[in-house]
């Protein structure tokens, strides 16, 4: 029997592998005629509404993603169909305790470096399954190619060995022991005991206990593995990967939901994990699978008290307001729905082209669908002054729109025809248009609005102010990143920008800077993921 | 009227007329209307546009009735704000603002000075302001008058005599000395019943007032006014000692003595029982939802007498989660007040909008000829056909004062043709809020009542 790999057959639908527990799973084989099919009665269902993305078909999931023309990013009305297995939500759970103790829970830490550096080897190995799947996901990317490019890039940077080492040594670090020690077990730590006072009106009251010390303790901590299921957003590649690199880090068993748009790429990572290592106790206790998000007859057995450890969300604020109350007796990490800003001084005018350009390094990063790209500049300006920058940042975007062109949806161009006929009808315009179509824009709002109008789509909103300190009222914890410039306007207002739940305060142009170590939405992430326990 | 009463219309005279109509006002919103001006320069829509034109490029999102900046408010600047409504108003706003320090007070101010201004609030308390002239302010309060009547008895509503007698006024009368006459005479023999505030002019809240006009003897389940100072406070927190005060009094009035007003709209229903007197009860679908609920827990159904009715309006906005299915409410609505289905009515309409669109027996809202409909693409480009779902437009002619080209946050299906019903021209149905959209109405604002 042949090892189920991403492949498309001679019409291009592609099929694409589940790994379930350490075990890839192949869809069942659909020709497009049968898919075009369903995906026609579903429509009519629907009657006009919006086309489904997904039809469950012959014990499958078919999702469907507009091919979109590279150069002009629209769609080319064709799609690309991709097929992946149906799998029961109780399969992918881990309710053996007793295995997980003795075999996943007791690896080496070691092992988890050797296991992702075997990861890191065998990554682009096959190089033409590799180029197969860049071109699929280029295909239907609404990030432009250099984008993904850059995404594919990153995979084998995020797998080093390295990376591994200082993310745990860092994030699950505590009384200046790194943290590598926690997950290997039971660590000393120097701490004071202090008895509890039933100790003491023991020791008052009752002559002590033979053979025992009660003062002879040993302060001892572990970071014990989670299981964790991560429901993961399609806002950028990088996230399936990322939740799992947390879960292969902190050698916990894992199920990562793969979001629709950013399937493939986790999918070659699940398939690259089943090839390299099929019998490590790391792929036998993880699951990589795509269900519909929000699908009560998959998650609901999912989110039982018990069934998992943790569960991480990323998402819509949908998506992850659904997740908490549904699991609410599980331990949730979320990655809310955040957004990045900029805040620019008026010394910008004597450097505006550098400004310009860094500016626009923090708005596009991940084509501005990053929680931390930078969808709104505070600018310390009157309003000509605000025009004046304007209109340098839409020449820039203009370069941008050149090698980097976005795919404009066209419910995003709706939205910004929404916003000029409506909440944005007072604001000016300083648009890049060819052909009679919306490329980007900037925009100088007067006034405040409200930032889920935003399409996250080659539109800034540049907001003049007095002065960057009227700027910090619109500052809060929805905000992840506030790029500012000049340095020293940065040192002088970081404490007042991070005090209001800001997460990041980097010097405009490094808001997309990362690091291993850094935290996550003020979050040492992998301490959260872990269980600490005493011992 | 006469499309209420035959159910059908000759529609190439009405669209000649509507199309007519519509040219006019964008003709006059051009002139008059700053804000209006600056999306025709912007799209540069020339003053005497096609009709193809207005409905591509001129239509706007409601959000123009709240673009105005919060700090307005938080400030009590409202000379500031008389100066934002004048943006979308078609004259000058000279309400004196000497001493005003609440929205409630400026409305008042407004209203001395015949700027009647109904107002809407989203669940995030951005409280939307439609100010209309004397002319357009009757035209909403007695529009509808003209055809509703007309169109629920063509669906079954009223005894047999009645349609008689009203269909023999309508041919006599013509449209407005018809609505004059239904005002005055239509609803005299029911008992009102509003399960909604005596006062204050939100949108739902204002139909229920002008009804309750018209009843013999009208009881409202919220005898206070709905105060859009205190909606703003419910939502945003109360800015000051006098805005906490308000909003305690105003929870306590609704919210605290619940089962007290109940008891109190009930004792009305069984009074026009025993006076044999027919009962009109109106309000919104959850707040008829809760009341019908609470009379079934109590043991308390009551059967109204034979003829009477029950409207709605509103929709279930932020209590979605609440929402009953259309036959499981009508078979509340019978087991608690014994009104039969065919004598419920509901109407869709929203708070720019000068008409109300009525319902009809097969569930479709029915759109007066008066009335254009543009249904939207994902993309916001017109879409056409007789069978077509998305986002919900239309140019509402009767709009004289402020721009009356909206681009609603609803998708809807529109239909035209023959209704099963036995009415032709344009149906929607199908309603639900567009993604993203903030809920609006009454809805929204009941919701931060909840205890």
């Amino acid at each position: 029997m042949r090892t189920p790999t991403i492949a498309a057959d001679r019409d291009g639908v592609i099929s694409v592998p589940a790994l379930v527990r350490g075990t890839l799973v192949a869809p069942p084989a659909l020709g497009k005629a049968q898919i075009a099919a369903a995906f026609a009665a579903a429509d009519d269902e629907r009657d006009g509404r919006d086309p489904h993305t997904a039809v469950r078909l012959n014990g499958a999931w078919v999702l469907r993603e507009p091919v979109l023309d590279r150069t002009s990013m629209r769609a080319t009305g064709e799609w690309q169909y991709q097929v992946l297995p149906a799998i029961m939500p109780l399969e992918v759970i881990e309710d053996d305790l007793d295995n997980l103790a003795a075999g996943l829970y007791e690896l080496d830490f070691a092992d988890v470096v050797r296991y992702v550096e075997g990861l890191q080897q065998a990554y682009g190995a096959d190089a033409e399954l590799l180029r197969q799947v860049m071109d699929w996901v280029r295909a239907t990317s609404e990030a432009p190619d250099p984008y993904v490019d850059a995404g594919f890039s990153m995979f084998p940077v995020m797998l080093a060995a390295g990376v591994a080492e200082t993310m745990v040594d860092t994030d699950l670090a505590t009384w200046e022991i790194p943290g590598r020690r926690f997950l290997d077990g039971w660590v000393e730590v120097p701490g004071t005991v202090y008895p509890a006072p039933v100790h003491m009106i023991h020791a008052q009251h009752l002559p002590p206990i033979e053979g025992y010390d009660a003062a002879d303790a040993t302060p001892r901590l572990r970071a014990m593995p989670t299981r964790q299921l991560h429901i993961t957003a399609g806002n950028s590649p990088l996230v399936p990967l990322a939740s799992l690199l947390r879960a292969l880090w902190t050698k916990s068993a894992a199920t990562i939901k793969l979001p629709y748009g950013a399937t493939l790429a986790g999918a070659y990572l699940a398939l690259l994990a089943a090839r390299t290592f099929p019998d490590h106790p790391l792929t036998r206790h993880l699951s990589v699978l795509y269900w519909p998000g929000g699908d009560e007859q998959f998650e609901a057995p999912l989110f039982l008290p018990g069934r998992y450890d943790r569960i991480v969300v990323w998402g819509a604020p949908g998506a992850v307001l659904s997740v908490r109350e549904r699991a609410a007796f599980t331990k949730t990490v979320t990655f809310n729905p955040r957004y990045g800003v900029s805040l620019i001084g008026r010394e910008a005018f004597d450097h505006l082209p550098q400004v310009v350009g860094r500016a626009a390094c923090d708005t596009l990063i991940q084509s501005q669908k990053a929680c931390i790209a930078s969808q709104i500049h505070y600018l310390e300006a009157d309003q000509d002054g605000a025009e004046r920058y304007a209109a340098a940042l839409r020449d820039e975007l203009g370069r941008w729109d050149g090698f980097a062109p976005a795919a404009l949806s066209r419910g995003q161009q709706g939205q910004i025809r929404r916003m000029k006929r409506g909440s944005f009808l007072g604001a000016t315009w300083f648009e890049n248009r060819a052909d009679g179509e919306f490329h980007s824009a900037v925009a100088v709002m007067p006034q405040e609005f409200n930032i889920t109008e935003h399409p996250l789509c080659r539109l800034i909103v540049v907001r003049p102010v007095a002065s960057l300190e009227h700027a910090l009222r619109f500052l809060h914890p929805g905000v992840a990143t506030a790029g500012v410039f000049p340095e020293p306007r940065r040192r002088e207002l970081a404490v007042r920008v991070a005090a209001r739940g800001v997460s990041n305060v980097p010097p405009l142009g490094q808001a997309g800077y990362t690091y291993p170590g850094m935290p996550h939405d003020g979050m040492l992430v992998l301490s959260e993921l872990v269980d600490w326990k005493t011992g | 009227m006469r499309w209420a009463m035959n159910g059908t219309v000759n529609e190439d005279y009405a669209r000649k007329l509507r199309f007519a109509a519509i040219r006019s006002n964008h003709r006059h919103y051009y002139d008059h209307i700053p804000i209006y001006r600056r999306l025709a320069e912007q799209a540069q829509v020339p003053a005497d546009a096609e009709i193809g034109q207005i409905a591509a490029e001129m239509m706007s999102t409601d959000h123009i009735f709240k673009s105005y900046p919060q700090e307005y408010v938080d400030s009590r600047d409202y000379a500031a704000m008389n100066r934002w409504l004048r943006q979308v108003y078609d004259r000058a706003v000279d309400a004196d603002v000497e001493g005003v320090t609440s929205i409630d007070d400026w409305l008042a101010r407004l209203e001395a000075n015949a700027v009647h201004t109904v107002f809407s609030s989203g669940t995030s308390g951005h409280i939307s302001f439609v100010p209309r002239d004397a002319y357009t302010w009757s035209q909403l309060t007695r529009l509808g008058v003209s055809y509703i009547p007309l169109f629920q008895m063509r669906q079954g509503a009223g005894r047999s005599w009645e349609r008689a007698a009203v269909r023999t006024a309508a041919r006599m009368l013509g449209p407005e000395r018809f609505g004059e006459f239904f005002r005055r005479r239509g609803l005299r023999g029911f008992d009102g019943v509003f399960l909604s505030f005596a006062g204050g002019t939100q949108g739902t809240q204002v139909v229920g007032q002008t009804l309750a006009t018209m009843v013999g003897r009208a009881t409202f389940l919220f005898d206070l006014d709905l105060s859009a100072t205190v909606v703003r406070a419910l939502v945003r927190g109360p800015a000051d000692e006098r805005e906490q005060h308000l909003s305690d009094a105003f929870l306590d009035a609704t919210v605290r003595r619940r089962v007290d007003n109940f008891r109190r709209v009930l004792a009305a229903l069984r009074a026009a029982i025993s006076a044999r007197r027919r009962a009109l009860v109106f309000g919104a679908p959850f707040m008829i939802k809760e009341f019908c609920e609470w009379l079934v827990t109590e043991s308390e159904e009551i059967a109204l007498r034979p003829g009477s009715m029950l409207s709605h309006g509103g929709g279930w906005k932020s209590f979605e989660g609440d929402r009953i299915d259309e036959p499981a409410f009508l078979a509340l609505v019978e087991q608690s007040l014994g009104i039969r289905p065919e004598r419920v009515s509901e109407g869709y309409s929203m708070t720019e909008a000068q008409v109300v669109f009525p319902r009809c027996r097969e569930g479709r809202f029915h759109v007066p000829p008066i009335t254009e409909t543009v249904i939207f693409d994902e993309a916001l480009e017109p879409l056409s056909g007789d069978d077509v779902y998305g986002g919900f437009g239309f140019l509402d002619p009767y709009a004289a004062c402020y721009p009356g080209f909206i681009i609603t946050g609803d998708n809807v299906r529109r239909r035209t043709g023959d209704c099963p019903c036995g009415v032709s021209g344009v149906t929607i149905s199908d309603i639900g809020r567009a993604t993203g959209r903030e809920v609006k109405g009454c809805g929204g604002i009941m919701a931060a009542m909840q205890g």
